[in-house]
């Protein structure tokens, strides 16, 4: 009996990853990969000259991995938000939810066993980028960037911090008008992390980058995994960044499975 | 002597601006068959949600065969057809008849041997259709297949005859003789008062969220009868 609850989730979890192995979605998500490519063979390849004098690989390399950290974030960012939209759509907590809740499934079970069935092809999927873009480095420009794969631990973050508080959200509000509140808040935790970073914009210290250090920063978590890879783009407080999604991650998901647990479906 | 299959005690549903559910003070015997009836919005199905512990009641306590029912454990053998049918579209029967097996605990390969004959048995067959291309009738005969794949103490079913043909229907009837022969407790919501009749040992009337009556299938001679029971509770 003890292995009871476990043995459900995984049916649950399995059944819930279905769509994400056969479903359109991941062949968009694959063939979007190919954006990775298009910087790499851009930059690296060939002689660069500015005012008459050549760019050097060093500095290249910097600017190629800027634009691919940004671009598997921003992919893996969408795939996930498209999972959870899927995943969360017209027949969350109807007829075969409801069916799979009124069997011996615990809700806390049942909630964990949705999380996961997004979080685990975004994560695959994640690193399924970070391998092309470490694999294309190496075979187009003969750089064998390791530190790549240090990426992954900020983006498995990330993408818990992004799903736990969709999930939360999911608890109140329908999805159009989660959607549209991503769209509202992509800009600021995205680009606005990246503009306090490395812009020197709101890096002073006022009201205003006060309140963007409260916010969820899922969008500029990998300038940690950034300054791994070179001392360009080393920024001492960028931990905070990496702190704040754990943060957010576990108020999300403990207040999301405590309003589930107690919710009328 | 045996706890009852489903007990409330005080039970009430506050939905706010004055619509409310109970109090509902009630236990159903283990092994008897209730028809549970009443008109559209009476209650029947938020009743049925608090005793599978999906809504969580905002007073009194439901217990099923003595434990209480916000546990899982408590909705061990418990089958349960919803009102509404629809399941995920790109899903097919076998997906949703495995995915339930597992659920109740059933042995995997056991069920994946007897997956053609158990559907067969609801007049369905081993496709890989994808369920968008049923009709109502097949969702609800896929419906009451998982309902009954592990139904040894309880099964309750919201409007079970919707959607299906006289075969169907005929079916069903013969199904619930057998679970009721084997003892399982039945708790059938309905509108369709002649199909409960033959079936039902008890009936309880639900009237704007209150039990209305109670009363025993055998003090009604025939379906005028219990029909004109029925109106006058309900009036």
């Amino acid at each position: 009996m003890s292995q009871g609850p476990s043995m459900r989730l995984r049916a649950v979890l399995f059944f819930e990853l279905g769509p994400a192995l056969k479903g359109p979605l991941l062949w968009a998500a694959l063939a979007s990969l190919m954006i990775l490519v298009v910087p790499i063979r851009y930059i690296m390849v060939g002689d660069i000259h500015v005012n008459g004098e050549l760019v050097g690989q060093a500095l290249r390399l910097n600017y190629v991995v800027a634009i691919g950290y940004s671009t598997i974030v921003f992919l893996t960012t969408l795939f996930t938000l498209c999972f959870c939209l899927d995943r969360t759509g017209t027949h969350y907590l109807r007829n075969n939810d409801l069916l799979i809740l009124s069997r011996a499934m615990g809700r806390p079970h049942f909630y964990l066993a949705k999380m996961a069935s997004v979080l685990i092809p975004s994560l695959a999927y994640g690193i399924l980028a970070v391998t092309l873009f470490w694999e294309e480095l190496y075979r187009v420009a003969g750089v064998n960037l390791s530190h790549v794969f240090i990426l992954i631990m900020p983006l498995g973050l990330s993408m818990l911090c992004l799903v736990s508080l969709y999930f939360l959200m999911r608890n109140f509000l329908g999805n159009f008008m989660i959607f549209f509140l991503w769209l509202l808040m992509l800009p600021v935790i995205y680009v606005v992390n990246l503009w306090r970073y490395y812009a020197g914009f709101l890096r002073e210290g006022g009201p205003l980058a006060e309140g963007i250090n409260m916010l969820p920063q899922f969008g500029g978590i990998h300038v940690w995994s950034l300054g791994m890879v070179s001392d360009f783009f080393m920024r001492p407080e960028s931990w905070h960044a990496l702190a704040n999604g754990a943060l957010w991650s576990v108020v999300a998901s403990v207040t999301g499975l405590f309003v589930f647990s107690k919710k009328r479906l | 002597m045996d706890a009852p299959a489903i007990s409330c005690q005080g039970l009430e549903l506050d939905y706010g601006r004055g619509s409310r559910i109970g109090p509902l003070t009630l236990d159903i015997p283990a092994g008897s068959c209730v028809a549970l009836v009443g008109e559209n919005g009476a209650g029947k199905s938020s009743f049925i949600s608090m005793i599978l512990g999906l809504r969580p009641p905002t007073k009194g306590l439901v217990s099923l065969f003595g434990v209480a029912a916000p546990t899982p454990g408590s909705r061990l053998g418990v089958g349960y057809l919803q009102e509404s049918v629809d399941f995920p579209e790109r899903a097919r029967a076998h997906d949703l008849i495995a995915l339930h097996s597992r659920l109740t605990g059933l042995d995997r390969r056991k069920a994946a041997r007897e997956l053609e004959s158990y559907l067969d048995g609801f007049g369905l067959e081993l496709t890989s259709k994808p369920i968008r291309a049923y009709s109502k009738g097949m969702k609800q005969r896929l419906a009451l297949a998982i309902a009954m794949l592990d139904c040894k103490r309880l099964l309750i079913l919201d409007e079970p005859n919707s959607g299906l043909d006289p075969v169907g229907i005929a079916m069903l009837r013969a199904k619930l003789d057998a679970l009721k022969a084997e003892g399982t407790t039945l708790l059938i919501s309905t509108h369709r008062l002649a199909e409960v009749m033959h079936l039902a040992d008890q009936v309880l009337v639900l009237h704007k969220g209150k039990v209305a009556g109670e009363s025993a299938m055998s003090d009604f001679h025939d379906f005028p009868a219990f029909e004109k029971y029925f109106l006058e509770r309900v009036k």
